[in-house]
């Protein structure tokens, strides 16, 4: 390159850099002054969630619309903004946001420890036990007016039941599902339920098995599977029986653990408390009345594992999305998934080429009756769905700067008509009562009557045990080993697991009972010296009783452990599978407890 | 080249250093501070927010395990290194007694925590086919003609008895260790006429890392540490030998796009090169996902090219059950075999025995983007006259490249070595995307990363994971010091 060319050229590129650079920082300028400009001219909060279903953030959207309309009309100028995060780095997200100190104003709750609730979240008790205001105002609406609709009649009839009560009885479930006991408090308001069902392709039922009705059992759901892999191999047509992937491969084992092992959950429950916790379910593998040879946990695993026959090769490392793929390209005659996956199937389905789309059937999982002929013998009966609950529940963090608001967003929400909308554009199910389920919901509408209550090795949420049930059931599961070998490793790898989680249970619960009795000590002190108003006197005073009965209940479980180890090893077990079991925990607990 | 300045000049020059200010502000808070806080809170008991108690090594120990153990084992070998330099009567008897000492402490510790290994054709095929590698590896780069070539046959059957050792039912590791100190006996213990042979210094050097090797895989079987972490170190150590391996496509991709005569080629390749750069990770990600399942190509690609038949003959062969079950593969003709290959979709991201296997091919033709740019950067700055010169004495094209061009890059080579075993190190978000916080099937890629992430934002043990961290950082330091010693660049 000659001298002449360098420097002429030279002259404008060596600017590019600088250009970009400049650029770089006026937009960063901008977004920040934007950011500035946006809080001056308006209330903002901000909420974040991670469903990223179809529907839901347009359904949000709508609700977020409607609110800020609204604020307007009162002469607030208020802006709501949804931040949806994928699902895997949910937890990361809100966790470093919580300690970060920089966490938006309100949170979808779960998917992060419980802990976080008590410690980063508003408690909400005081404004549940209050009327919603516009549940209230709505009444009185329509009250006053003469010519009511049948829809009006009844969410009339519906709003007289409770819109003068406390604002969580609007909720189907009177919001126990957000109630936790460890604080004694409610941190979550839900907007959704869910339920899990079976999707199947009608077309491929009746080219398959010459007929489109769904199977009433498990056999005949077996059966099926088998028909259509058998019209698969004879028609040369790739279709699989049941699509699948860990995701699903989960609903079907926590659906027959519920249906085989509740029996387990109440014998092994010593405290009464309606089911089986992990240190109940230690106790009951160191008695040896809980081993992977127990029949029930057996039937169990070998009821998902004939289904398994039916999933694609693979399936385990498949995610959620392919096998979804799968049964809206009418690759596959079924699939189990929950109420949040429904619209987003129906309308991929939709897309698909006019010769490719199907009709879409929707079941309940069969269950497991006493006259199966394999597992009837350990089948409790249906499992209930009461626990669903009320579900995409938010919370308020302790950052927000605008309380009030964000109170009066989610009782705007929770509104029986508001609820509807939602859900409708969401396509899920409603929770608030006098709210109206959408056509396509009705299929999943929540069965309260049942059983509940299942057994399976894990410890405590996120623990070792958990991780190492879940590690040795993937190529269980897949295929690779049988039964035998997959109870040996489970059974000679879970003591030094089990110790680790025991371990941590009991540090968690003993540390807890000083900072419990600090809290206790401050409300005490505040209550004795403090010069309080009459209002402040009065949460003082529930924050007192409050703290009580957890920090008995703590106190209690040290006890309680202590019995339950001591009445455990009282007894000597005959099996030399459970003594083996029984020393190697005890040594790897000793070695936990050197450390 | 920068230069020293006095106090004095600093009076004159202070207001430059504010220009350094920021970038050293940003490392400081992002880089210093988190390392420091991961430091402090690796003796705690720590949730990550609030609860923080004090525990001392316990979060060590119970990632390292026996610390008696670490002990006893670090300092035979820390022993054994400094007298190693040492001419002395006393040094040398020292240095064997501790040389024997560590095949000792493991034969105790093993004699008591684990049943013998048993004769397996696995067992037996994996260590022989590593030492003859070695053997050859030695034989190519010794003078065929020198006088002590029969050196190679010794060191081929003092390395090779561990294979025998552990065929008789030895532990594997202490059969591994048993023949790395016979083997320091003899390479070590040579008559001072064969200091001449070639390659000797290469040999004690391989000697020395092999035993400090085998010291780790012997502390992580024994130890009794965190199972889950070792098992990823050894998944790690695994991916960090299959990745030098993926080093030599870039490197020779380099040097035939540096040899195009043509400028124009040379530049569209380069282009062609860097366009890859602008697809997301995540988008390849998914490609690979899809290439390896059990309908997809790859299975595809294998079954046409009979490479699955050659893998099926193979896994039969050594009974390990990876693709047949061993009972009815025993049962089965070659022909059987043979059938069932022609129609094997194995699941490769879903099997324990395929998962790691399919991290290896992963990427194949392994023609690193960044990499290739950087060993071209490296090629360009060598001069013409070089080549001029080579051609006139006619080196062929194989010989520039040993004796040119390699030597020429090992500086950039050096680089990429050190990137990549940190990126390997510290590798776990292609994992967590592809099976989640649980390892895949079997937990078998629970590398530590992982771990120490499931331990923070899983288990709420953010102490436990920062020790976890720290043990990444001294192992990378190690690795990289052993790398900056040993990788010379001679010009």
């Amino acid at each position: 390159m000659g001298k002449s060319n360098k420097d002429g050229g030279a002259a404008w590129v060596n600017y590019v850099g600088l250009f970009i650079l400049l650029v770089c920082y006026a937009g960063a300028f901008w977004n920040v002054i934007s950011a500035k400009r946006q809080e001056s001219r308006a209330d903002v909060i901000r909420l974040v969630h991670w469903q990223l279903e179809l529907g839901v953030r347009d359904g949000l959207e709508s609700l977020i619309e409607q609110f800020e309309a609204y604020k307007k009309e009162q002469g607030q100028t208020v802006e709501v903004v949804q931040i949806p995060i994928p699902e895997r780095a949910y937890n990361q997200y809100v966790t470093t946001q919580l300690i970060g100190g920089t966490a938006p104003d309100m949170i979808q709750t779960g998917m992060f420890p419980t802990e976080y609730l008590g410690r980063f979240f508003h408690p909400l008790s005081v404004y549940l036990q209050q009327p919603n205001p516009f549940n209230q105002a709505r009444l009185n609406e329509l009250e006053s007016a003469d010519n009511l609709s049948e829809d009006e009649q009844k969410l009339k009839e519906a709003l007289s039941s409770y819109a003068d009560g406390p604002w969580m009885n609007a909720f189907t479930d009177g919001l126990r599902s957000q109630y936790q006991e460890t604080f004694q408090e409610y941190f979550g308001v839900g907007f959704s339920t869910f339920t899990v069902r079976m999707y199947y392709n009608k077309n491929l039922f009746q080219k398959a098995l010459g007929h489109s009705r769904p199977p009433e059992s498990y056999a005949e759901l077996l059966e099926f599977a088998k028909g259509i892999q058998r019209y698969a191999q004879e028609s040369g047509e790739e279709v699989l029986p049941i699509a699948s992937s860990k995701y699903q491969v989960n609903v079907f084992k926590h659906r027959y653990m519920a249906n085989l092992t509740g029996n387990l959950a109440r014998k092994f429950d010593l405290d009464r408390s309606g089911g089986a916790d992990g240190l109940e379910k230690l106790m009951a593998m160191l008695r040896g009345d809980f081993t992977p040879w127990t029949p029930e946990y057996a039937a169990a695993i070998d009821a998902v594992q004939q289904l398994a026959i039916f999933f694609p090769k693979g399936f385990m490392a498949l995610g959620r999305e392919d096998s979804g793929f799968a049964f809206v390209q009418g690759k596959a005659a079924m699939i189990t998934s929950g109420s949040w996956d429904a619209l987003s199937y129906l309308n991929n389905i939709k897309n698909q080429p006019a010769d490719k789309r199907f009709e879409v059937g929707i079941f309940d999982l069969p269950v497991i009756t006493a006259e199966d002929e394999q597992f009837g013998e350990y089948a409790v009966g249906r499992s209930s769905e009461a626990a669903a609950g009320t579900g995409f529940a938010f919370g308020i963090t302790r950052y927000t700067r605008h309380l009030d608001l964000c109170v009066e967003f989610l009782q705007f929400a929770t509104t029986p008509e508001k609820n509807t909308e939602l859900n409708l554009i969401a396509g899920w199910i409603p929770v608030v009562h006098g709210a109206v389920p959408g056509e396509l919901m009705k299929n999943f509408e929540p069965n309260y009557v049942g059983y509940f209550g299942a057994t399976s090795f894990d410890i405590m949420p996120g623990g070792k045990a958990l991780l190492l049930e879940d590690q040795i059931y993937w190529p269980f599961i897949s295929g690779d080993f049988g039964y035998d070998t997959y109870a040996e490793r489970l059974w000679q790898a879970l003591p030094a697991e089990a110790a680790t989680d025991f371990k941590r249970m009991y540090e968690s619960s003993k540390e807890s009972i000083p900072n419990r009795q600090l809290r206790r000590s401050a409300f005490l002190s505040t209550m004795v010296l403090g010069e309080q108003s009459q209002e402040a006197r009065i949460t003082n005073e529930v924050n007192l009783q409050r703290s009580l009965e957890p920090l008995l209940k703590l106190m209690i479980n040290q006890k309680k452990i202590d019995h339950m180890l001591a009445k455990t090893l009282d007894q000597t077990p005959d099996d030399p599978r459970v003594q083996a079991f029984n020393q190697a925990f005890f040594r790897a607990l000793d070695r936990e407890t050197s450390n | 080249m920068a230069k020293d300045i006095s106090l004095k000049q600093v009076a004159t020059y202070w207001p430059l250093y504010f220009f350094v200010l920021p970038s050293a502000m940003l490392v400081a808070t992002f880089s210093y501070f988190p390392a420091a806080s991961a430091i402090y809170h690796s003796v705690f008991r720590w949730n990550g927010n609030y609860i923080k108690i004090f525990i001392g090594t316990s979060n060590f120990q119970k990632s390292l395990g026996t610390p008696a153990y670490w002990v006893i084992t670090l300092l035979l070998t820390m022993t054994m290194i400094y007298q190693s330099q040492k001419p002395t009567l006393f040094a040398k008897v020292t240095k064997w007694i501790c040389g024997l000492g560590f095949p000792l402490v493991n034969l105790v510790v093993l004699s008591r925590l684990h049943p013998p290994a048993g004769l397996t054709p696995a067992a037996m095929l994996t260590p022989a086919l590593i030492w003859v590698g070695l053997w050859l590896f030695f034989r190519w780069r010794m003078d065929v003609d020198s006088e002590y070539k029969g050196i190679l046959n010794f060191v081929a059957v003092f390395l090779g008895g561990a294979s025998i050792l552990t065929a008789l039912g030895l532990q594997e590791v202490l059969a591994w260790s048993l023949s790395t100190f016979v083997a320091g006996l003899g390479v070590w213990f040579l008559p001072s006429r064969t200091e001449k042979v070639p390659m000797l210094d290469g040999m004690r050097i391989s000697q020395a890392l092999a035993g400090v090797g085998m010291m780790v895989w012997s502390l992580a079987q024994n130890a009794g540490g965190e199972v889950a972490l070792w098992s990823g170190f050894g998944v790690i150590a695994a991916l960090v030998l299959a990745n030098l391996l993926k080093m030599v496509p870039s490197i020779v991709t380099a040097v035939v796009i540096h040899r195009l005569k043509s400028e124009a080629s040379n530049y569209w390749y380069r282009v062609l090169f860097v366009v890859p750069m602008i697809i997301p990770g995540m988008v390849g990600l998914l490609i690979w996902k899809f290439f390896f399942e059990s309908k997809g190509l790859f299975n595809l690609i294998l079954r046409e090219t009979g490479i699955m038949h050659l893998l099926y003959l193979f896994d039969a062969w050594t009974e390990n059950g990876v693709f047949l079950d061993k009972t009815r593969a025993a049962a089965m003709s070659t022909s059987e075999i043979m059938a069932a290959a022609s129609e094997a979709a194995p699941a490769w991201l879903g099997n324990p025995d395929l998962v790691l296997p399919a991290f290896i091919v992963w990427g194949f033709p392994w023609v690193g983007v960044v990499g290739v740019l950087i060993y071209l950067a490296g090629l360009q700055s060598i001069d013409n006259s070089v080549y001029e010169a080579a051609d006139l004495d006619g080196v062929g094209a194989v010989g520039k490249f040993l004796n040119i061009e390699l030597p020429l890059i090992l500086t950039q080579v050096r680089i990429n070595l050190v990137l990549l075993i940190i990126a390997t190190l510290q590798m776990y978000g292609q994992v967590l995307i592809l099976f989640g916080d649980g390892g895949g099937p079997n937990g078998r890629m629970m590398v530590p990363g992982l771990l120490m992430y499931r331990s923070a934002f899983v288990e709420g043990y953010a102490g436990y994971a920062c020790s976890i961290g720290l043990i990444l950082f001294f192992l990378i330091l190690v690795l990289t010091e052993i790398n900056n010693r040993f990788v010379r660049v001679e010009k």
